[in-house]
């Protein structure tokens, strides 16, 4: 299993406390492959892609317009 | 097989560096498309790639940059030219359809206009009566312009280039709604498969959405996918819908349409456009003097003929959604004609 983690240095936490998650591009139980981008998350109106750090089966674990920060696991694949 | 799905945000922005970059003839420009990458993300890291020469923020003069963009695409170049909510088209409209659509035919044909029109349409967002509206019928009505409107991120690629490279000036239109944005809400069914390669998607073409018996829907953009929700909702009382997503107003598939409803013998038109005067009309119109035999009067879901309200529940009410296209089609099943039909101003079902 591997984690859908968003990069500890994706923002400035200081000046950003939090971000939230804006889309996921595939379902839940869907195939993704690596490189590929899972989802999007919002911090002060800045999007950032998030891809896939591996291929494998998609299992989300934070819904869209869920709060997260640097650091967060926001899914896994399996 | 795994895909490479998009939003049709990056979809149209992955189709306009992949013309740039075979083509130094195509540039783009309009406000806030620099830096700021398009207010709804259709011009996204071009700058990056491509700088300010080929990627041209302007002032605020709708009139100048779209009668600039006319004069560039004359003298050889290929301009993208974005008009950031199609709302604004009051201001400059002599350069659109007496300069863009019209200057091919006044030269017999010497001087082409490559140009792309690029612009934002739609509401339901409480974003009111100026920055709401939808509009493309108003372009379709004009001639001297091919009007296209994408309803997924697969056509929004393969579109955006068919425009690119037509000799043509095209009006591309696109929903906000369907963009993939951050901040705003969206419609999941737009997010697609979008090949890497580059690719066209013809346009005078239909697309069936969704296969039925029993009703066909007319719908374009955003519609498309209230059609689709409607569809299935009306599934579940056994009525089955097609869909059909128009894709481009000019030129209009009216054989694809007429096809359709020759199967299904039903007809509902639903637009986010102005109910009179319009989209919905013309379909109807096609329809009925083909001579297509109807089993029952045919109906439109449009937009009423009043200014788009501010207040989300007065905006709700009077926006086109699945429900209000489900109860048409179940109308029209039953063989109900329009209610004051004849006499009536606005819209609804």
């Amino acid at each position: 299993m591997t984690e859908i983690r968003i990069p500890d240095d994706l923002w400035d936490t200081e000046k950003v406390p939090e971000g939230a998650v804006s889309s996921w591009l595939f379902e839940d139980g869907e195939e993704v492959t690596e490189g590929s981008s899972v989802a999007t998350v919002m911090a002060e109106k800045t999007e950032y892609d998030i891809p896939a750090p591996a291929s494998g089966t998609l299992s989300i674990k934070v819904a869209v317009e869920e709060a997260v920060t640097p650091g967060t696991v926001i899914g896994t694949l399996e | 097989m795994s895909q490479r799905r998009m939003t049709m945000a990056k979809a149209m922005v992955e189709g306009i560096a992949q013309e740039m970059r075979e083509d130094p003839n195509v540039f783009v420009m309009g406000e806030d498309v620099g830096p700021y990458g398009g207010i709804f993300d259709s011009t996204q890291g071009l700058l990056d790639e491509f700088g300010p020469e080929r990627i041209r923020d302007t002032p605020i003069s709708e009139t100048a940059f779209i009668g600039a963009g006319v004069g560039a695409a004359m003298a050889g170049s290929r301009p993208i030219v974005e008009l950031m909510f199609v709302d604004f088209f009051g201001v400059c409209m002599d350069a659109i359809y007496n300069l863009m659509a019209k200057n091919t035919y006044f030269s017999g044909g010497r001087s082409k206009v490559p140009m792309v029109l690029m612009t934002a349409t739609g509401g339901g967002y409480g974003d009111a009566g100026q920055h709401s509206q939808c509009l493309h019928a108003t372009f379709a009505h004009l001639p001297g312009m091919k009007v296209v409107h994408p309803s997924t991120a697969y056509d929004a690629k393969g579109m955006m280039i068919q425009a690119i490279r037509d000799d043509n000036p095209v009006v591309y239109m696109f929903h906000k709604g369907l963009q993939g944005l951050g901040w705003m809400w969206n419609v999941k069914g737009a997010t697609t498969h979008v090949p890497e390669e580059s690719y066209t998607v013809p346009f005078g073409e239909v697309a069936v959405r969704r296969e039925g018996s029993d009703v066909t829907i007319v719908g374009l953009g955003l519609m498309v996918h209230r059609a689709l929700e409607a569809a299935e909702t009306l599934a579940q009382e056994g009525i089955e819908a097609e869909v059909v997503d128009l894709r481009t107003l000019v030129p209009l598939d009216r054989e694809g349409v007429r096809k359709s409803v020759e199967k299904t013998g039903r007809l509902v038109v639903a637009d986010e456009d102005y109910s009179s005067y319009g989209m919905t009309a013309e379909i109807i119109t096609s329809v009925v003097e083909a001579g297509v035999s109807l089993t029952s009067p045919p109906r439109r879901v449009a937009y009423p003929d009043i200014p788009i309200p501010f207040t989300p529940p007065m905006e709700k009410f009077a926006l086109p959604d699945g429900e209000k296209i489900a109860e048409a089609a179940r109308k029209t099943m039953a063989g109900a004609a329009t209610e004051g039909a004849g006499a009536r101003a606005g819209a609804g079902t």
